[in-house]
């Protein structure tokens, strides 16, 4: 028989590995060529190369501390703060007279006092090359420059306009914090290290993007994560070569595991508390400047069904929420497909009198099943897509439309039956119950695949579909970790913080595979029993 | 990579779109079948069935509001086997006939006197949609004409029929709902006969078959259950009443209520009647053999309640009330006796008496197996042992509070 996959061994070379970093374009390569030692020269390069910006501010003074020396103050407006420029910086630079002699060479002692003497800022760097000079300032850094020269340094004063820690819009709980991650990366670790207050905290840094210059940072905590994984992630980041990352997404899809999956090999969380939680475990968070949506890896399958309010109600109600969730996950994704199956193929399986008002429901419906299922859902999505992009004003009017269209008026031109849409309704529902994004919209789409399946196999095309699912399912990879772990490969000690939750005491390990060294979480015994004093009375 | 990919799924939608919904039917295409009757007609076979109209059932604002037309509809068709009267009905019906949800298959008398049930049987079990749930029934008159009658409170009268031989089941245990399978097994049986409750139509069966019956509170026709027909081999041989139909329940250990009515013991109170509702009950069937015949003790113990007394007794009196009992296992064992008689008569074995022996000692059982009339050889034993639980919120009869009243 002659080969179906011929192109099998052509493309495994993968382009990826043979990529060359050297080869990107030169006009945004930042000049490694050092500082001028005349100001003028420094300004003009300046100017040249941010095309005379308006929004990069160059202050020149003629006089700096009571000396004669030429001094520019370089920032970008709106990225600085303001604020501090004018007090620490221009008031000290115009209003101190520095009292010192300075005739052997005026400027270099001039930088040098501004620096170490004069400057009321936390932190201060030198600078030497063009390459650090913008770093410096399109960080929102304030950059001093001193005729004379080939140096100059730079002062922290990032600042301007920020959004400030809101309540997370995505994943809301009833009990739990409030905050949010921001677009700024700083706030966001800040937000992190705030919660775990261990100097074992490890941030590693790495800036991604040609063009956007963005900053990635690794969060974990040594010694509890894994440190394979680590240098997996730091390798994975390393490889990428991309000219903008605008949001967490964009590094999301060049570091997982398998890109031809409904399901995610990462998730991510809008919530300080569940980034945390997920570190404490063992896991790596990967904080993307510019992106509320911090990504977390390695995961599991059952991690995509728990929410970070698991852990703060009571251990019996998290159980069976998480029992629910999994339930209306398979709902969502298969309720459609089974009414398809069991109306078109297998009557029988019906009671008679379900069999019977079904039956009368679908008297005078043009389509089949499948079609009128299809319709449905394609309305739903529409609608649903509809609600989100649309502007909140019109907000209602939409809903208004769309439950009238779905709900009363396409039964009544008997175009669908009813139980079609509170089949749709349900699966709707169902599916908005999976506390990651990520999660429901992989059952969104394998809906359609089912549906198709059950209309021409009936139920025998839902299990097969299933089998390929899960056949599927258990040979993906998280990070090395086994997609469907605790369940297969089986952990008996991962069983309790998996479809179930038991009381916090009883969790004294750690994920078995996600940390492999540090697994012990807390003292065995601390069930909660009445003290001994009490008993002995 | 991708062109895999794409080759991948060609294959699967091909492999779909040609081999898949060969057998998809939609709803709106078939014509649910609750009850199925067979009669006999000029040496051929006459099949009717009843189909579901859903849309006169369910009430719904899609077709037409219901109540205006008749639930149910009635197709007849003819041929020489029962496949080909069935494919004979394509003729006349719009919509695939759906057999899964049947729940009532009714055999003429004269089908089963004469055909035998074999070839029924054969056909029903043969296919996959067909249930081995539907109850086996028998009438003594034309079989379809049970389908037309409407039934009061229900629709589908195929599954109000079914009901109503599980509620007879259930509180007087008289008819046995009799599934196709296990009416199959025990028509196949070598120890046991098989049976099949009566149905029959008692009133003006013509004005019950349209709606307009409906609307009167007093039904011109009722269904209701009769008599319990028996088998030898296929063929049905014999009707027995509704006393003995209990007392063969009481033989074969399937009595889960039943009313039993005796008349009072005390002098001048002959014509007053007292009620012993039996709660649960068991029987054991043991086999002996004495002076070389076969003997069959049945142990038949009850427990049960006083529902009603007429008699003026004194049920505080322990006394009073194991006389009442041993009245009562006497009334019981009196009527299976006669029951005996009249199953050996027919030389039918309802009870499973051979299935027991056979059991017990086989070689008897051979013996038994090589006389012409098996049933005649054996003779029984009743011993019954009844007991009064309680006898509900009063003791004492209410008559016993007139006895001395002036006014």
């Amino acid at each position: 028989m002659r080969p179906f996959f011929k192109s099998k061994q052509d493309s495994s070379g993968d382009s990826k590995q043979n990529h060359d970093k050297n080869e990107q374009p030169s006009e945004f390569n930042m000049p490694e060529t050092p500082l001028s030692k005349y100001l003028d020269v420094n300004v003009q390069t300046i100017k040249e190369m941010t095309g005379d910006s308006s929004d990069i501010i160059i202050r020149r003074l003629d006089q700096a501390l009571g000396k004669p020396v030429h001094v520019a103050v370089i920032y970008t407006d709106g990225l600085a703060d303001e604020q501090i420029i004018n007090n620490s910086i221009l008031k000290s630079l115009t209003q101190i007279q520095a009292d010192a002699d300075c005739s052997l060479d005026p400027p270099k002692q001039v930088l040098g006092w501004i620096k170490h003497r004069f400057l009321a800022i936390g932190q201060v760097t030198d600078i030497d090359t063009m390459k650090k000079l913008f770093d410096a300032i399109l960080a929102g850094n304030t950059v001093i420059l001193v005729d004379g020269t080939a140096k100059g340094i730079s002062a922290s004063s990032a600042g301007g306009e920020q959004r400030g820690v809101d309540e997370p819009q995505s994943q809301t709980v009833i009990r739990g914090p409030r905050e949010g991650f921001t677009e700024n990366l700083r706030i966001n670790t800040s937000l992190i290290r705030r919660k775990i207050k261990n100097p074992n905290l490890w941030i590693v840094d790495r800036t991604i993007g040609r063009v956007t210059q963005t900053d990635v940072a690794v969060m974990y905590i040594h010694g509890i994560a894994s440190d394979d994984v680590v240098k997996e992630i730091l390798k994975r980041l390393d490889r990428i070569d991309i000219d903008s990352v605008l949001e967490s997404g964009y590094i999301e899809e060049f570091i997982q595991d398998a890109t031809f999956t409904p399901f995610p090999t990462l998730t991510n969380s809008e919530r300080p508390d569940a980034i945390a939680g997920a570190i404490l475990e063992g896991k790596v968070a990967i904080l993307v400047d510019g992106s509320p949506f911090v990504l977390i890896a390695p995961i599991t399958i059952f991690k995509l069904f728990q929410s970070s309010e698991d852990y703060y109600q009571k251990f019996d109600i998290a159980t069976f929420l998480r029992l629910m969730r999994i339930i209306a996950f398979v709902f969502s994704m298969l309720l459609p497909s089974m009414y398809i199956a069991i109306t078109t193929f297998h009557q029988q399986m019906l009671p008679t009198t379900l069999l019977i008002s079904l039956a009368a429901q679908r008297e005078g419906v043009p389509f089949p099943a499948f079609v009128e299922a299809l319709a449905m859902e394609i309305t739903f999505e529409v609608l649903r897509e509809a609600g989100v992009r649309m502007p909140r004003a019109i907000g209602s009017a939409i809903s208004i439309v769309g439950a009238l269209v779905l709900g009363q008026a396409a039964v009544q031109a008997g175009l669908v039956s009813a139980a079609m849409v509170i089949i749709v309704a349900f699966t709707a529902i169902a599916g908005f119950v999976a506390p990651s994004v990520s999660l429901s919209n992989s059952a969104r789409l394998l809906r359609f695949g089912f549906m198709l399946l059950a209309a021409t196999l009936g139920l025998f095309g839902i299990i097969a579909g299933l089998m390929a699912m899960l056949i599927h399912l258990a040979g993906l990879r998280s990070f090395g970790i086994p997609y469907l772990i605790p369940l297969a490969p089986f952990t008996t000690s991962d069983q309790k913080d998996s479809l179930v939750r038991v009381p916090w005491w009883a969790m004294i390990k750690r994920p078995t595979l996600i940390s492999q060294k540090n697994v012990k979480r807390q003292k065995s015994i601390q069930k909660p029993s009445p003290s001994k004093d009490e008993q002995e009375q | 990579m991708l062109r895999r990919l794409g080759i991948m799924i060609l294959m699967l939608s091909v492999a779909l779109l040609t081999s898949g919904c060969w057998d998809s039917q939609e709803l709106n295409t078939l014509s649910i079948i609750s009850a199925t009757s067979i009669d006999r007609s000029n040496g051929k076979w006459e099949i009717s069935f009843q189909v579901v109209i859903p849309q006169s059932i369910a009430t719904q604002t899609g077709g037409g509001s219901a109540g205006s037309q008749s639930p149910t509809t009635i197709f007849s068709t003819k041929g020489r086997s029962i496949a080909e009267a069935m494919q004979n009905a394509s003729l006349e019906t719009s919509r695939k006939l759906f057999f899964a949800h049947n729940s009532v298959l009714i055999l003429s008398e004269d089908v089963a006197r004469k055909e035998g049930v074999g070839e029924i049987l054969d056909f029903f079990l043969r296919p996959f949609e067909s249930r081995e749930t539907m109850s086996v029934l028998l009438t003594k008159g034309k079989a379809s004409n049970l389908l037309e009658v409407l039934i009061p409170l229900e629709k589908i009268s195929g599954n109000a029929i079914q009901r109503i031989i599980d509620q007879s089941q259930k509180n007087l245990s008289q008819a046995q709902n009799m599934r196709l399978i296990d009416f199959a097994r025990m028509v196949a049986s070598l120890d046991e006969s098989a049976m099949a409750p009566e149905l029959e139509v008692s009133g003006d069966l013509t004005k019950q078959s349209s709606l307009d019956a409906l609307k009167s509170t007093r039904n011109d026709a009722v269904i209701k259950l009769g008599e319990l027909g028996v088998f030898r081999k296929d063929k049905l041989v014999g009707w027995i009443d509704q006393k003995d139909s209990r007392s063969v329940a009481w033989l074969s250990d399937r009595v889960s209520s039943m009313m039993v009515v005796i008349p009072c013991t005390a002098k001048g109170q002959e014509n007053q009647l007292l009620s012993y509702r039996v709660l649960k009950s068991s029987t054991k069937l043991e086999p002996k053999v004495i002076h070389g015949k076969s003997v069959i003790h049945a142990k038949i113990s009850a427990t049960g309640v006083i529902d009603e007394s007429g008699c003026n007794l004194d049920l505080k009196n322990p006394g009073v009330v194991r006389d009442l009992e041993r009245t009562i296992s006497k009334q019981i064992g009196g009527d299976v006796m006669e029951t005996w008689s009249h199953l050996q008569e027919m030389n039918v074995d309802l009870a499973g008496f051979m299935n027991a022996i056979h059991r017990k000692d086989p070689s008897t059982w051979r013996k038994l197996m090589k006389t012409k009339r098996p049933i005649e050889e054996i003779s029984l034993r009743v011993q019954v042992k009844i007991n009064i639980e309680h006898t509900n919120m009063i003791t004492k009869p209410y008559s016993s509070l007139l006895k001395d009243q002036k006014f």
